[in-house]
């Protein structure tokens, strides 16, 4: 089973276009070519929606050896890999610094490979970061598989993801793709009046804490963007 | 006399992680002379800090953690009324201080007492232990269950680490805050972590600690961390 890192990383003066130009035409090439990590996906948050400027980027990894390999041959990047920490040492010019979360797919999350197979895949992702009551990760996996899914298919939403944090305990992240703006606006409108989304959420309230959700997109290539 | 340790967590300029800690031993070089003038009890002589900086894998970055060595109350209280009740003020540390705001910008300081087991860190050099990857982590857990999540960590965590290769650096209670606990595990290689935290679905006894651990934790924040170049503990090569 794949293992993720997906990083939120905080933009400074203007240089969003340009970190990610960095990830997309060199960072992931390398990652990929010396460390065998694939680039699952990166996106910049969409203001209005939530913090911003900030990009996100997305690791994805074969499975835990894979990870604690490419980890082992990486860390220390300015010991192990040069050509990476050069970059890290470019980026600082556009990025101040970020956060990053370990994931674990549940089994019903395609990975790269099934995505790319079966053309799921979207230029917008819903974002959704979720806290469930305390033991309830698998329970509320489960009933996205079983409830939400089907719900969200109906609308015109792909997963991505639903995945848990494989340290912070009840922690974890949904990503939905959605293919056009005027889909997010179709959803964000039903949701105000659709009774099957209504009823949803109250399933949800029995296993959620908390869910927290915004818009992540892909960019076009070209590094002059904010 | 309760042994406490300084438990610091440093925001750092971007890049310069290694710089700082870097110039965090150098103070320590100055705290040395000053001890030996003091005339402080021979055990707290000589301070030293493990120094720790954030990977990007999880957790918030770029950080440095600095984790001193044992001391007690009675000596931090010297460090503070020299910093603060302007009776001998320290001019070199005023110095360093202020030689280091172009690499740090802000920190949050925690007072940690240690549990009965965790292991000094002059025992973790004497046995020759060295890590590529420490987890840190921070949990807050319901009223009044610090201990009993401690002793459950001692009891049924700890067999289950070392099968895994992870070793206890230490675990701590937090000196004003009652809730909250910091556990710092460390292995030689990174795949020592990879095993462990992928056996969750296959190993009962990992499960089992996982479950617990969902069972009970309110919240946590953990940063994967490397040792600094300058740590007893890091791993050359």
């Amino acid at each position: 089973m794949a293992v993720y890192i997906f990083e939120r990383i905080e933009i400074i003066k203007g240089g969003r276009g340009k970190f990610i130009d960095l990830v997309r035409r060199r960072w992931a090439p390398q990652n990929e070519a010396k460390h065998g990590v694939h680039l699952a996906g990166l996106w910049a948050t969409a203001g209005s929606t939530a913090d911003w400027p900030e990009a996100n980027v997305m690791w994805e990894y074969r499975d835990w050896t894979h990870f604690a390999e490419a980890s082992q041959a990486q860390y220390p990047r300015e010991d192990k890999d040069p050509y990476l920490n050069e970059l890290w040492r470019q980026a600082l010019d556009w990025r101040s610094g970020g956060v990053s979360d370990l994931l674990v797919p549940s089994s019903f999350s395609p990975d790269r490979a099934e995505r790319q197979a079966k053309g799921i895949d979207g230029p917008l992702v819903q974002v959704e970061r979720v806290k469930t009551k305390k033991g309830k990760m698998s329970e509320y996996h489960a009933a996205i598989e079983s409830e939400l899914v089907p719900l969200a298919k109906s609308r015109g939403m792909q997963l991505m993801g639903a995945y848990r944090h494989a340290i912070r305990p009840n922690e974890g992240l949904n990503l939905w793709f959605l293919s056009s703006w005027d889909q997010a606006r179709d959803i964000w409108e039903s949701d105000l009046t659709d009774p099957e989304v209504a009823r949803w959420r109250q399933r949800s309230g029995d296993l959620l804490e908390n869910i927290r959700g915004h818009i992540i997109v892909t960019p076009p290539e070209g590094a002059l963007r904010t | 006399m309760t042994t406490i340790h300084l438990h610091e967590v440093m925001d750092i300029a971007p890049g310069l992680e290694e710089p700082y800690m870097a110039s965090v031993l150098s103070l320590e070089d100055d705290q040395v002379s000053r001890n030996i003038a003091e005339g402080l009890e021979e055990r707290w002589k000589r301070p030293s800090t493990s120094r720790f900086r954030t990977t990007d894998v999880s957790g918030r970055w770029p950080k440095v953690v600095n984790l001193a060595d044992e001391g007690s109350f009675e000596t931090l209280m010297g460090s503070l009324r020299r910093q603060f009740s302007g009776a001998g003020l320290a001019a070199d540390m005023e110095d360093w201080w202020q030689r280091n705001t172009s690499l740090r910008t802000h920190g949050y300081d925690r007072l940690l007492i240690p549990s009965s087991f965790t292991p000094s860190r002059a025992e973790l050099v004497e046995q020759g232990l060295k890590g590529r990857v420490f987890l840190h982590e921070f949990v807050r857990v319901p009223w009044g269950e610090t201990q009993s999540y401690m002793s459950a960590l001692e009891r049924d965590f700890l067999p289950v680490a070392s099968r895994y290769q992870w070793m206890l650096f230490g675990a701590y209670t937090i000196a004003m805050d009652p809730r909250e606990i910091l556990t710092v595990f460390f292995m030689r290689e990174w795949v020592h972590m990879a095993n462990l935290l992928g056996a969750r679905e296959s190993d009962a006894d990992v499960k089992r600690w996982f479950d617990f651990r969902e069972q009970t934790i309110d919240e946590s924040e953990e940063m994967v961390l490397m040792p600094g170049h300058n740590n007893d503990l890091f791993v050359w090569g």
